[in-house]
């Protein structure tokens, strides 16, 4: 027997933020041509830098701490 | 090897970047206990610089993640494929020091559907993701 359900309709696209019980998601591709939630993310790694008062690392000090890690191209 | 001839790196952590990254997950679930198992030991040791990868400026998912770093979890010495997950870094200075802020957390390769890690710290750092 066919269960009848009201749906909500949400008036979101991709990229939107969208909150459930005080919870941010954001709506995004699901890969198939739908949409789906996930958990979102809400600052941007300059935001969060510009948060804790701090500073990009000079050239030289990049180098000179990080230049010589390798990386193994996965990701 | 780094030629500062520096051992070690302190690592940062802000709560607000701990929920959406690792809060996100069921509190059981293998991820977030392998998380919640390193924090501590993150924040009061920070990690070793030869634990360190660095990202792809322009890795075969799509994602460009040129100037961040990445260690494998569990954080330890065994084969990348036995240890599933990842925490993503960006370098920062105030004053004089130096360190690393936790960007993103996640599986390297989740199943189809499930952002990976690498997805997650290019929204972070461009503000959307790969494929959009």
């Amino acid at each position: 027997m066919a269960m009848a359900v009201t749906a909500k309709k949400l008036d979101v696209k991709i990229g939107d933020v969208v909150e459930i019980e005080g919870r941010k998601y954001d709506v995004v591709s699901n890969k198939h041509g739908g949409v789906t939630l996930e958990p979102a993310i809400t600052k941007t790694v300059a935001e969060i830098h510009a948060e804790h008062g701090e500073r990009q690392l000079s050239r030289e000090e990049f180098e000179e701490l990080f230049g010589q890690i390798p990386s193994d191209g996965e990701g | 090897m780094p030629t500062s001839g520096r051992a070690r790196i302190g690592v940062r952590i802000s709560q607000d970047v701990w929920l959406e990254e690792v809060e996100r997950l069921h509190p059981r679930s293998p991820a977030r206990v392998a998380a919640e198992r390193e924090r501590r030991r993150l924040e009061s040791e920070g990690l070793e610089i030869r634990e360190l990868r660095a990202c792809s400026a322009e890795a075969e998912d799509g994602t460009s993640l040129g100037g961040l770093f990445k260690v494998y979890v569990p954080i330890r010495e065994a084969s990348s494929s036995q240890r599933p997950f990842a925490f993503v870094f960006s370098p920062a200075g105030r004053g004089a020091d130096v360190y690393l802020r936790l960007m993103a957390f996640g599986e390297r390769h989740p199943l189809r559907g499930t952002r990976s890690v690498y997805e997650r710290a290019h929204k972070r750092l461009h503000g959307r993701y790969p494929d959009r």
